[in-house]
């Protein structure tokens, strides 16, 4: 098998059957759906351990605003409800133990919003929430559908400029949602992988493993089956919680229909933005295998992640709360050009605005430019350190390397004098 | 081991290399040849630029000067599968199971996954290690450890062999059964290049030694050849009877035990001459007379301290 891709498998197989890493990248998919899951068996279990056993008698129902139909009767679970024209007739129920309770519902109750229960001992919680849910059906009912969807879903705002020119529309904030989750669960699974590859990489610097390996293979076979199976270990680990996510369009689209399939991701744009999460995912990996080379001690490492974290995290909130109002300033378009920027503010903008072409290009040469050219330093930078006992970084040093290194043209990565 | 060179050409040719890191010469000059056959010692303190040296024949680090000829050429990749190298400690992925990572390491040298295998079981049942094959590196003791990077190092029975220390944190039956690994690989033809401050297991391993100190090659050729030259003007002699000063061209006599002195010769007197004296000394009879050579760590100490003298 060819040398890279031993390396390759190795370090791929290596990451994916490591406990931690399976732990998290399964676990965080259960962990959204099985805790609600569970959380609601215990809350269920713990309730019925505390609140007295369900009293199976009927309950009483006095209508005196006369806004609600007469109970259905046997349908209801889980205790059958009956209704009462007059208090003195619940009353009389009630002692002769024939309800367990009654319901008064006044007649201010539309104005109000009071209930008043009747009891000699309180029912269970099952019958009260049957008994609200009935309430709100019966009103539900009552109110035309139109209003009810309204009322459900709330208000857009569109914006439009004086001169009847769209801003954005409605629609559009599901757009910006779409996109922005792509974007955040891209920049999540970035981080984690960055992490493993700078821990990775700092430990082979650290070991001596290392001379072994490049004692058989050339330094690109080691560095291009290393870096690219530590990159499919993240994106393993990415495939794993699209399916949750996947699952989720699904609800959603079964549950509001596929006329919202455009508005959930800009299918338009679909091969530009896997180019920019790719670009950026790659040089975020670059950036953290260049971490792990030098070998930052003394938690400098998560120092300064913590620092591209904080930077990232000031991209999000400028790129959520006032990009897609001012999608065009001078700062947006600086953003989008920018390696680091341009996966979030260009993508946002993609769906926000529209994008002159030559934006997009150069957006997307500069992207990949950097990630070539942190390939082609990493290369140097693996030379100069990742061999124990390297003498301390100095950029000078790290220069004199790249400048004689030519690590993408020769047999073995490196040039005699 | 006789006669190498006039036999065949040197599998290693390593001339004048230099390399600095910034202002700090780590090797100045160093020049060896080492040949098929033979194992070659490459010595010296500390700091001294004996793993410099390495990595440059590795092709891991480039000269900043010098010629590196291994196998007959540069380093490539095909070269590079004939060589085999063990690095003094942590040379192996501590989460790695033990035949896991012997097969892995076998496959980065171009051999068949299942030949690794067959192999690496082969070697692990030799070092007394089977029961360890589906461990992690991690649980090893140092010494198991040692065994397995030993084992990595040969499985692909290189015809050019690096080790470094490889007899570090042994007992002296599992050092008896790594000496036996590397002896083996020795008469297939194979040159060895050891490094190693238990010098008593150079002396008795090693046909030839290079001395390195600060970069530069000191001190170089077979061990039996520098250590007559670092023979003193005394004589170690045993037998039965009385010694007194009568010998000639003997400056000094002094008895060590009942049946052994030490004689110290005055200069330009030939051994010869001695032990003619000796064989007709009235009242003694003689059991052993031998010139008394100084180890390898005597010539190793004397050798780096007179460097250090004379730097001062």
């Amino acid at each position: 098998m060819n040398r890279t891709l031993l390396v390759f498998w190795r370090t791929y197989w290596g990451g994916i059957t490591r406990g931690s890493y399976l732990v998290f990248t399964l676990g965080l998919p259960a962990f959204f759906f099985l805790v609600p899951i569970a959380g609601s068996v215990i809350l269920l279990w713990a309730i019925r351990s505390v609140v007295p056993p369900t009293d199976f008698r009927p309950i009483g129902v006095v209508d005196e605003s006369r806004f609600f139909p007469p109970p259905a009767g046997s349908d209801t679970t889980p205790v059958e409800m009956l209704g009462f024209d007059t208090v003195p007739g619940a009353v009389s129920a009630l002692e002769a133990g024939e309800i367990q309770a009654y319901y008064l519902i006044p007649e201010n109750y539309l104005e109000m919003g009071e209930i008043t229960l009747v009891y000699e001992a309180a029912p269970s919680l099952e019958v009260d929430q049957m008994f609200e849910r009935w309430v709100n059906e019966q009103i539900q009912e009552q109110v035309p559908e139109e209003i009810e969807q309204r009322y459900t879903a709330g208000a857009y705002f569109a914006h439009e400029e004086a001169g009847g020119k769209t801003v954005f529309s409605a629609l559009d904030y599901l757009r910006w949602g779409g996109i922005y989750i792509v974007i955040y669960f891209a920049q999540v699974a970035g981080s984690f992988t960055s992490n493993y590859m700078y821990g990775t990489i700092a430990s082979e610097a650290h070991d001596r493993t290392i001379e072994i390996i490049l004692s058989s293979v050339t330094p690109r076979q080691f560095l291009t089956g290393k870096f690219f199976g530590l990159l499919a270990v993240g994106m393993t680990q990415l495939a794993v919680w699209v399916v949750p996510g996947l699952i989720g369009v699904g609800w959603f689209l079964s549950r509001f229909g596929e006329a919202y399939l455009p508005y959930l991701f800009p299918w338009e744009h679909a091969g530009l933005v896997i180019s920019m999460l790719l670009g950026a995912y790659v040089l975020l990996q670059v950036m953290a295998a260049a971490a792990g080379l030098l070998r930052i001690s003394g938690g400098a490492g998560p120092q300064l992640f913590g620092v591209l974290e904080w930077a990232g995290g000031l991209g999000i909130v400028y790129a959520t709360y006032f990009l897609p109002r001012n999608p065009d300033t001078a700062l947006a378009v600086v953003g989008s050009l920018f390696p680091l920027t341009a996966p979030l503010v260009l993508l946002i903008r993609l769906v926000a605005s529209e994008v002159p072409v030559w934006q997009i290009v150069l957006s997307q040469v500069m992207l990949w430019g950097t990630v070539g050219l942190g390939l082609w330093a990493l290369g140097g930078l693996l030379r100069r350190n990742l061999v124990s006992y390297a003498p301390r970084f100095k950029v000078i040093e790290w220069i004199k390397t790249l400048r004689v290194s030519k690590f993408f043209t020769t047999n073995r990565g490196f040039v005699s004098k | 081991m006789l006669n190498l060179k006039s036999q065949n050409p040197p599998l290693l040719t390593v001339s004048h290399l230099r390399k600095t890191f910034g202002d700090k010469v780590a090797v100045e000059d160093v020049s060896f040849e080492v040949f098929g056959g033979e194992v070659f010692g490459l010595l010296g303190p500390n700091g001294a630029g004996k793993t410099t040296t390495i990595r440059m024949i590795l092709d891991i680090f480039k000269p900043d000067s010098g010629t590196i000829t291994v196998l007959g050429g540069p380093m490539n990749p095909a070269r590079a599968d004939r060589t085999g190298y063990m690095p003094e400690e942590r040379g192996l992925y501590p989460d790695m199971r033990v035949l896991d990572c012997l097969v892995y390491l076998g496959t980065l040298k171009g051999l068949f996954r299942k030949e690794a295998k067959q192999r690496a079981v082969a070697y692990l049942e030799r070092l007394e290690l089977s029961d360890q094959h589906k461990n992690k590196i991690q649980t090893l003791s140092r010494g198991m450890t040692q065994k397995v990077q030993v084992i990595a190092a040969v499985l692909h029975q290189p015809d050019l062999l690096i080790i470094d220390e490889p007899f570090a944190n042994l007992d002296p039956v599992n050092a008896q059964l790594v000496r036996d690994i590397i002896l083996e690989l020795r008469d297939r033809g194979a040159a060895i290049i050891m490094t190693s401050h238990q010098l008593s297991l150079v002396e008795a391993l090693c046909d030839r030694i290079a001395l390195i100190d600060e970069g530069k090659v000191v001190l170089q050729g077979s061990v039996r050849e520098i250590r007559r030259q670092f023979a003193s003007n005394i004589l170690r002699v045993s037998g039965i009877g009385e010694l007194d000063g009568n010998l000639p061209g003997v400056e000094m006599v002094d008895r060590q035990t009942n049946s052994d002195w030490l004689l110290t010769l005055a200069p330009g007197t030939e051994t010869q001459t001695v032990l003619q004296a000796l064989a007709g000394y009235p009242g003694f009879v003689m059991d052993r007379f031998e010139v008394a050579m100084p180890t390898l760590d005597e010539i190793f100490v004397q050798i780096v301290k007179e460097r250090k003298d004379f730097r001062s």
